[in-house]
């Protein structure tokens, strides 16, 4: 699990991080790194799919606040997958991230959103 | 005829001398039996004799007479009545009797009682019909033991009738003795072998020394300091070999007393002592009341040095009480034989000895010092070395915690024994504790250690590598080549996981397929080294003895569930090495949590794996259970990071039912900080947001953060 817990492809031109299982103290550093790594800088933004996140503490939230600023600032977009009654969803919205940063409940759309730009 | 006469004289002689010959040999081919060897071939040259006599009689007689004196202990004679008539003069010479006193039957009372009855109930049985034939011990004017076997045949007229006896005493004590020794060496032999102890082989060879070697029994060893040390002293007598202990010297030996085994130790050749103050050979203590007694004694002795490996490491102490008789080559040789089997035993016990500490020491070291703590299970574990004292094996067992909350476990066996088992069994253990670190699967990580194994350590390692998972409740393992691990359920029917997989470390190509199987609530995993069931070598019956038993520590629910059945089945002390691993699903869904972890990043998922078995045990909602966990996880995580600062501490994780609210508690004994910065700040806003009930108690005690959760109903 541990191994292939981010990992990355390209839907409809789009880059699609995927991401699952626990972000934590233990991945945190990991997430930060794959979602830097997964920018592509000449590219519109990236979608990531938070499906199949199983938990994720407020370091996480944080380190998703941050990178939102960074696409922002490189005039990108950041579009999020996650389900709209799952944990992430939910932490998105008690943090105030969920206004920031849009929230889909299906993969298509998020890359039809980044794709419009 | 003159021609004739010398004939004769010579044709017995040489018979003599050849049967003589043949009893010799048949004595060397069954030495353990001298007295029953009273052959063929000796009953053959008595009826020559006997037949010599009858046919030449007279001065032939004498010149037989003759030829048969020259033999130890030569020929006698008897009376039809059973009265002895004629002695030889060897015979005399030995027993220092004259003729009158031997023909009184002096001579029986130098025997011992037990073959004095023998000797004179066989006299009495004697029939003119058959050969007399009888063996005994008789203690000679040197005083010294001599064996001798003697043979007779009726005398016979003309008509037929008995007329007397004749018969020749053969001397057998050489060939007795050195039947004795070889006995009593092999006997040495096969004890010493019997244990690498070397305290113990040093024990045992007390008991063989007194009384059939001799009075008293000491033992010197070298130290490493370079001091004499006696570490063992016995007397054939219990009573004298307490006097002895209460002499035993406690300050250290000069290595320059004139006497004992100081002095052989320090020049490596034997000492003999003759007529001699017992204390002083025995290098007792002065001063002490007792030595007044032992003073008094005088005895004869010898001390022979341990060499081992060219270094003389120590010095037997063969003593005689009363004895005048000096001690001569044979003696001398005989002990140099037990010293030399003494001392090549005791080194090799030594050496021995310091690899099996080492190996030990691998051994408990590598076992894993805490078994992991999950709410719920009972982890039991339990090691027991060979009793056999052969080496330690290379048998472990391990319990560890994943990253993700799961439990790995793995119990196996490496091929072979002694420090190169166990260094291999640890390394194989790690491999398997890496590949699991990893997230690789069971069959994943057998796999990797057959890998290791065929290009780095080419030896043949069974095992079982599992991982528990306490949440889905399953328990998914490969197995290699080892017993199969036993689940009971919570009704106690039994399951096995299959296949079994060949061995590691013996063919490249080999895969080790995995299985899962249920592990509900009130199960229990066994899992085992075959020194569990092979103690006996009855397998099925002992595979059914450990189903018995394992129900039987169900039923009981044993803390150690572990230990429980390895006693039961191998006792504490069994033959081979046993390794047992127990898992133990409490028979009651979790109704409350009460668990402590170091306050360090990587318990942040343990508590999450506890709190989420609570979770579903209890019934919470999944979204409910997210909640739950987020809102827990910054508690542990601002415990964690705030509480201790650089010291480190504990965090501790209650969870309990209340009023049909599911209350955790997460507490810790540090200062409350204020978070540094804004994103960590955001751990209260996330706890209040996905919990309803949060209240949070900052004292000099410590911080109790506690969050509340109704069991149904809204948030």
């Amino acid at each position: 699990m541990e191994e292939n817990q981010f990992s990355r492809r390209a839907v409809d031109g789009v880059t699609v991080v995927i991401a699952g299982g626990d972000i934590d103290i233990a991945s945190v550093h990991r997430f930060k790194a794959f979602l830097e790594n997964s920018a592509d800088p000449d590219g519109a933004g990236l979608v990531l799919d938070m499906t199949n996140v199983s938990y994720l503490d407020s370091r996480a939230i944080a380190t998703l606040a941050e990178f939102s600023s960074r696409v922002r600032v490189a005039r990108q977009r950041l579009a999020l997958v996650a389900d709209e009654n799952g944990i992430a969803a939910k932490l998105l919205y008690i943090t105030g991230l969920a206004a920031v940063i849009p929230i889909f409940s299906g993969l298509a759309p998020a890359v039809e959103e980044i794709r419009r730009t | 005829m003159e021609m004739n006469r010398h004939a004769f004289a010579w044709l017995p002689g040489f018979l003599m001398i050849a049967a003589v010959a043949s009893l010799a040999v048949g004595l060397l081919d069954a030495p353990a039996r001298p007295y029953a060897l009273l052959s063929a071939a000796g009953l053959l040259i008595i009826a020559f004799v006997a037949l010599i006599v009858a046919a030449v009689r007279g001065e032939h007689v004498d010149r037989y007479r003759e030829l048969a004196e020259s033999l130890p202990f030569g020929l006698w004679l008897a009376d039809k009545a059973g009265r002895f008539t004629h002695f030889s003069d060897s015979y005399l010479r030995m027993l220092g009797m004259t003729l009158a006193q031997a023909r009184r039957g002096e001579f029986l009372e130098r025997m011992p009682v037990e073959d004095r009855d023998r000797f004179v109930a066989a006299w009495q049985r004697r029939s003119p019909g058959e050969p007399f034939e009888a063996g005994y011990r008789v203690t000679g004017a040197d005083g010294k033991a001599y064996s001798v076997v003697s043979h007779g045949i009726a005398l016979r007229d003309g008509s037929g009738k008995c007329t007397g006896w004749i018969g020749f005493s053969l001397d057998v004590t050489a060939r007795q003795r050195a039947a004795e020794q070889m006995e009593f060496l092999a006997e040495l032999s096969r004890v010493l072998s019997l244990t690498l102890n070397p305290a113990i082989t040093l024990e045992r060879t007390a008991a063989l020394m007194v009384p059939r070697v001799s009075d008293w029994y000491a033992v010197d060893l070298l130290s490493d300091e370079g001091e004499v040390e006696r570490v063992l002293m016995v007397h054939a007598d219990p009573q004298q070999t307490r006097a002895a202990r209460g002499l035993l010297a406690c300050a250290p030996r000069e290595l320059t007393l004139p006497s004992g085994a100081p002095l052989v130790i320090a020049t490596g050749r034997p000492q003999v002592y003759a007529n001699f103050p017992i204390s002083a050979i025995a290098q007792l203590d002065q001063g002490d009341p007792q030595q007044v007694f032992l003073d008094s004694l005088k005895g004869t002795g010898i001390v022979v040095p341990l060499v081992a490996r060219e270094r003389t490491i120590g010095a037997l102490t063969f003593l005689w009480c009363g004895r005048t008789r000096p001690i001569d080559a044979d003696e001398t040789l005989f002990a140099y034989l037990i010293a030399r089997r003494v001392a090549i035993a005791y080194d090799n016990a030594q050496l021995y000895e310091r690899e099996h500490q080492v190996a030990d020491f691998l051994q408990r070291a590598s076992l894993p010092e805490r078994l992991p703590q999950l709410p719920g299970m009972a982890i039991g574990a339990h090691y027991a070395p060979g009793a056999s004292e052969a080496e330690i094996g290379g048998d472990w067992y391990d319990a560890f915690q994943l990253p993700n909350g799961r439990l790995a476990i793995s119990v196996g066996d490496v091929a072979g024994k002694g420090l190169p088992a166990a260094a291999t069994m640890n390394s194989v253990r790690l491999t398997m504790r890496g590949a699991a670190f990893e997230g690789l699967t069971p069959s994943a990580v057998m796999t990797r250690v057959n890998n290791y194994l065929l290009n780095d350590k080419p030896t043949m390692v069974t095992a079982v590598f599992g991982i528990v998972d306490a949440v889905g409740h399953t328990f998914t393992c490969s197995i290699a080549g080892h017993p199969l691990p036993l689940i009971l359920n919570g009704a106690g029917d039994a399951a096995s996981p299959r296949p079994v997989s060949p061995p590691l470390g013996l063919f490249p190509e080999s895969t080790y397929p995995e299985q899962s199987l249920d592990f509900g609530i009130g199960s229990l995993l066994v899992l085992y080294t075959d020194g569990l069931v092979e103690d006996d070598r009855d397998l099925p019956g002992a595979e059914a003895a450990l189903l018995e038993v394992a129900r039987a520590a169900q039923r009981r629910s044993e803390s150690n569930a572990a230990r429980f059945i390895a006693e039961q089945i191998v006792g504490d002390a069994p033959n081979d090495d046993v390794a047992v691993l127990t898992i133990a699903c409490a028979s009651e869904p979790l109704r409350e949590l009460d668990l402590t972890l170091p306050a360090e990043p990587a318990s942040g998922r343990l508590f999450r794996q506890a709190l989420q078995r609570l979770c579903n045990a209890v019934g919470l909602p999944d979204e409910r259970i997210a909640a739950l966990q987020v809102a827990a996880g910054e508690a542990i995580m601002n415990s964690i990071e705030h509480a201790y600062g650089v010291r480190g501490g504990f965090v501790r994780l209650r969870g309990s039912l209340e009023d049909g609210k599911l209350i955790v508690e997460v507490s810790d004994r540090g200062r409350w900080r204020t978070p540094r910065s804004d994103d960590r700040g955001r751990g209260l806003e996330i706890m209040s947001g996905l919990v309803g009930d949060v209240t949070i108690d900052r004292s000099q005690d410590g911080t109790v953060v506690r969050l509340g959760t109704s069991l149904n109903g809204a948030v």
